[in-house]
């Protein structure tokens, strides 16, 4: 047995030991629910835990000794959104409408990591259908950021990134519509990739907004990223919108660093934010010239419709999605028997909380006869429009770079009473959502012992690149990204 | 936008979200500002553009050959009657 802190180390390192037999896959598992047990009573970040993951342990600990072939990722402990399906765990999706939901059947990404040799401790909070920025809007529970107890650790993927600054996981899966894996993952100072739209498969990602949600990867480190997302990319015949392309392996070009590449730094998404986040941000831009990359100021115009286009398509989708919860063939029960149809609706989708039935409504009023052309339409064309800048800028520049947040991570219950204010913190991640390019989220500094996160958008597909500015840009930092 | 309570009360009722008096009150409120901070949109001339296709290309069709499910879909529902689900009686 050698000495490494399972908490803390990587999942590349973790498997390596591992796989030769020197880590016991049962007693690394069996310490991340010790140290669960210990912290969660501050952090909040799980919903439920998986009774069968020592099982699961065991198994993997077997299959090293009988010299099998194993998995990328055997043995490694994985935390997963509340909202990607478990067939054999509760997928709560953080509402009272599916409080005791059990899938029938596996997201395609599960089957995927599993087949690797993941092992799923547990199911992380979120905002109530990923609806949120902070995580608050779960139904069941207060998720606290592990760097300072009394402040939000984003969201909507909360969970995932609290679970992993605190070492109650060494790898975890996000979902991210309009931010939900980058914000919480620059709140908590971790990783957060929001891949290309069609790269990974939606199967068994319980929908908010189909055209601009995808599952991604969150983790402590760049490498152990590019390992994850190796696991999860594909066609999957169950989501005809994934992508035709080969499979990649992430890691191979990690090390060849930024020399030589144009950059651009957005100057509409660090133009009105915090000064602290500000001067971080134009650092960084420096430490990338230092690294040999080309740095300039880049405009996009249309960015400034962006947030009204992104709120009026991801309302207007969610009020058509969230139509399907009747209470009628899964999820809650409230008993059928004796209630006329309309009635029985209605009282079921009762449950909902503000935040879903505040955006239900919208959505219900942006797509109204009247109104459609008014803002759904335009809305489209917005879209459009920011489509055909960044494309433009893709013909000159290999990256660009901006804040992932505007502003430091703030108060839990600050800023729930104000909707619009709340939504104004997105200004920053909805366009690569808008537009399905990859971004990912990576810890860039800490001030006044708050996270504040980089954030690296490229053309569609281009996750190698982002994968290798990342890597290049934590190697030459060294940033925090677990207190246990 | 102005939008009036009754307006809100209407897409309450269409979307089938029951709202007391209170939070009627609240979310018209709210429903007003967000929906007036969406006419930004009106700022900005978009005559010229049409609504583009998705930039990479979606996967192909498979062919439309039934398979049997592998899952128990019906395991999930509470109120069956053999292979039928239960549901309120329509008006």
């Amino acid at each position: 047995m050698i000495t490494m802190d399972l908490l803390t180390s990587s999942a590349a390192d973790i498997v390596t030991q591992i796989k030769k037999g020197y880590v016991s896959t049962e007693e690394y598992i069996a310490k991340i629910f010790d140290h669960i047990k210990k912290v969660e009573s501050n952090v909040h970040a799980y919903i439920s835990l998986n009774d069968l993951a020592i099982e699961r342990a065991r198994e993997v600990d077997s299959a090293v000794k009988r010299g099998e072939k194993l998995g990328k990722l055997a043995g490694i402990a994985i935390a997963v959104k509340d909202n990607i399906c478990t067939s054999n765990m509760k997928t709560t999706c953080a509402s009272k409408i599916l409080e005791h939901y059990i899938p029938p059947y596996n997201a395609t990404v599960i089957e995927m990591l599993e087949r690797e040799g993941a092992i799923i401790i547990g199911k992380t909070n979120l905002d109530e259908f990923a609806m949120g920025t902070t995580t608050e809007f779960s139904r069941f529970k207060e998720t606290r950021n592990p760097w300072d107890i009394e402040r939000v650790p984003g969201g909507s993927s909360g969970g995932s990134a609290a679970s992993l600054a605190a070492g109650e996981t060494t790898l975890a899966l996000g979902s991210d519509t309009g931010g939900s894996i980058r914000c919480p993952a620059s709140f908590c100072s971790v990783v957060g990739l929001k891949p290309t739209y069609g790269l990974v498969s939606r199967f068994g990602l319980v929908s908010f907004a189909n055209s601009l949600e995808l599952i991604g990867p969150m983790c402590r480190s760049v490498y152990d990223t590019a390992l994850m997302l190796n696991c999860i990319t594909g066609r999957d015949s169950m989501d005809h919108t994934t992508l035709d392309v080969d499979t990649k392996d992430y890691t191979a070009t990690i090390t060849q660093g930024v020399k030589g590449l144009k950059i651009g730094l957005v100057r509409e998404m660090i133009s009105d934010v915090d000064e602290h986040v500000s001067k971080t941000i134009h650092d960084a831009a420096s430490k990338f010239e230092s690294l040999g990359a080309n740095l300039n100021e880049v405009s996009i115009d249309s960015l400034q419709y962006a947030l009204a286009s992104y709120y009026t398509i991801a309302m207007a989708e969610a009020s058509s999605n969230l139509a399907r919860y009747d209470g009628v063939r899964y999820g809650i029960d409230m008993g059928p028997e004796g209630f006329e149809w309309n009635s029985y609706y209605t009282k079921v989708r009762s449950n909902f909380g503000d935040e879903v039935k505040r955006r239900i409504i919208i959505g219900t009023y942006v797509l109204s006869s009247g109104y459609y052309g008014k803002y759904y339409l335009k809305a489209q064309k917005v879209r459009t429009l920011i489509k055909q800048e960044f494309a433009s800028l893709f013909k000159t520049y290999d990256l660009l770079i901006a804040p992932t947040m505007p502003i430091l991570p703030f108060k839990i219950g600050e800023k729930t009473m104000d909707p619009l204010h709340m939504y104004m913190t997105d200004i920053d991640t909805v366009a690569a959502n808008l537009i399905g390019i990859p971004s990912i989220s990576i810890p860039c500094a800490f001030t006044d012992g708050l996270p504040i996160g980089l954030q690296i958008m490229g053309d569609h597909l281009s996750e190698e690149l982002l994968i290798r500015a990342a890597y290049a840009f934590e190697e030459i930092t060294d940033v925090k990204k677990v207190i246990v | 936008m102005m939008v009036s309570k009754e307006e809100v009360k209407h897409l309450a009722w269409l979307a089938r979200i029951e709202l007391d008096d209170k939070e009627l009150e609240v979310y018209t409120k709210q429903v007003e500002q967000i929906i007036s901070y969406f006419d930004t949109l009106d700022k900005i001339s978009l005559e010229d553009i049409h609504i583009s296709q998705r930039s990479v290309p979606y996967s192909k069709f498979r062919d439309d050959v039934p398979k049997e499910s592998t899952d128990n879909v019906l395991s999930v529902v509470k109120n069956s009657k053999e292979k039928f689900v239960k549901a309120p009686k329509m008006a």
